[in-house]
């Protein structure tokens, strides 16, 4: 069974949250040897009904698959994740443009060597990869199919 | 002889750990001083220095009470170190130049845009847009004020800035002012009127390659200049080694 765990600090009923559990859903028919986990510190709620494994987020401080945190909250707690075996950044928004901040915060988020990028569309990979740094991936929206190139090109 | 080196960095650099290997093996006796733990005064009074040694990290209203006592100053060779020493009068030795560069290899920028003067009446974004599209490069504003584009990395502090600066390849400024103070620290800088876009990747090029030659050139000196042969000289010049053959047979075993 190939692990696969997303850090999410809040679910709220937006199109975040509705594209990943989506994704996840239909990753649990289609990859039945994919055993995604959704960490979370606010399970806030869903519209959505999940037929995957939620867990808080203390669950995945011991957890050794791969990791994607999905935003920079969940981003901050990767240097607790000591046994996570890769840990991936999908950076859903360009947060750094609608909330300034000095750069010593921003670059433990952008710039940190243990985490690789995944960008959310061609348009975000080359303002990323401009200021930052090159994303490994370019996934739109969660989408499954593309999520699962992240376990098998490993 | 007592002997303190001003140290208040975590990690010893080279130099500092060759000129202490040297005169700790010839018998001085070195302490090791942290001017943010202790005061000047303090430590005059309880060490009774014969001889300091200082960096340009030492605090500024410390150069008064220093340039009265005998002191070897090492650092930065830039123009603010001339200046320090310019004006404490050295009295042992000029200026010992250590060349250290600081490289975040993290920030490389082909083109950082200082935001640390722009002023939002000029409207510069347009100008920035087509550098966008003409090139591939690494771009990022960054500085005091805050740029409304998506390529604003961050706020920085003026020091920050200056170690950002150092790992990008053109800085374009706004303010003729910060253009040669960073041109003084062996930085492209360029004023945003001044940009020809047309150039922007021959320019981006060269600075790499100037760079790398002066990476190559840098890491000579500072092999040499931390090598323990070089330090026995310079003390012996300096007359803190009086007979270099027996110092250097002292040493021999050191390195």
């Amino acid at each position: 069974m190939k692990k696969l765990g997303f850090l999410m600090h809040q679910m709220l009923p937006n199109q975040k949250t509705n594209a990943l559990s989506i994704n996840l859903n239909e990753m649990v028919q289609k990859y039945p040897d994919i055993d995604p986990i959704l960490f979370f510190n606010d399970i806030g709620m869903c519209n959505i009904k999940n037929e995957f494994a939620v867990m808080q987020t203390i669950e995945a401080l011991d957890y050794d698959g791969i990791l994607i945190a999905t935003d920079e909250i969940s981003v901050n707690m990767f240097k607790a994740c000591m046994r996570a075996k890769e840990k991936y950044f999908y950076v859903w928004d360009i947060n750094w443009f609608y909330n300034p901040r000095p750069i010593s915060n921003i670059k433990s988020l952008y710039l940190n060597d243990d985490v690789k990028l995944i960008a959310r569309s061609k348009s975000h990979f080359d303002i990323i990869s401009r200021v930052f740094k090159k994303p490994e991936y370019i996934i739109q929206d969660f989408n499954v199919d593309e999520i699962k190139s992240i376990i098998y090109d490993r | 002889m007592n002997i303190v080196v001003e140290h208040s960095e975590n990690n010893l650099c080279p130099f500092i750990i060759s000129i202490s290997k040297v005169l700790n093996a010839i018998g001085h006796k070195i302490i090791f001083w942290n001017q943010n733990h202790k005061s000047i005064y303090e430590m005059l009074e309880e060490l009774k220095p014969d001889i300091i040694i200082v960096n340009n990290s030492l605090k500024p209203n410390y150069w008064e009470i220093i340039k009265n006592k005998k002191y070897i100053f090492y650092g930065n060779h830039d123009p603010i170190n001339k200046a320090i020493a310019k004006i404490t009068k050295t009295n042992l030795i000029d200026l010992i130049s250590y060349p250290y560069t600081f490289e975040n290899h993290i920030f490389n920028t082909d083109i950082l845009f200082s935001s640390n003067y722009y002023q939002k009446e000029r409207d510069l974004s347009r100008l920035m847009d087509k550098v966008f599209e003409k090139t591939d490069l690494r771009i990022k504003y960054c500085g005091h004020s805050h740029i409304q584009s998506p390529y604003f990395a961050g706020f920085l502090e003026t020091e920050e800035f200056t170690k950002i600066a150092l790992c990008s390849k053109i800085v374009i400024t706004t303010d003729e002012i910060e253009k040669i103070s960073l041109l003084n620290r062996k930085i492209y800088a360029i004023l945003s009127n001044e940009l020809d876009i047309e150039e922007i990747d021959e320019i981006c090029k060269n600075e790499k390659i100037r760079k790398s030659k002066l990476k190559e050139e840098r890491k000579k000196i500072i092999d040499n200049t931390n090598s323990i042969e070089y330090v026995a000289n310079l003390l012996e010049n300096i007359g803190l080694i009086s007979d270099k053959e027996r110092s250097l047979s002292l040493i021999g075993n050191l390195s």
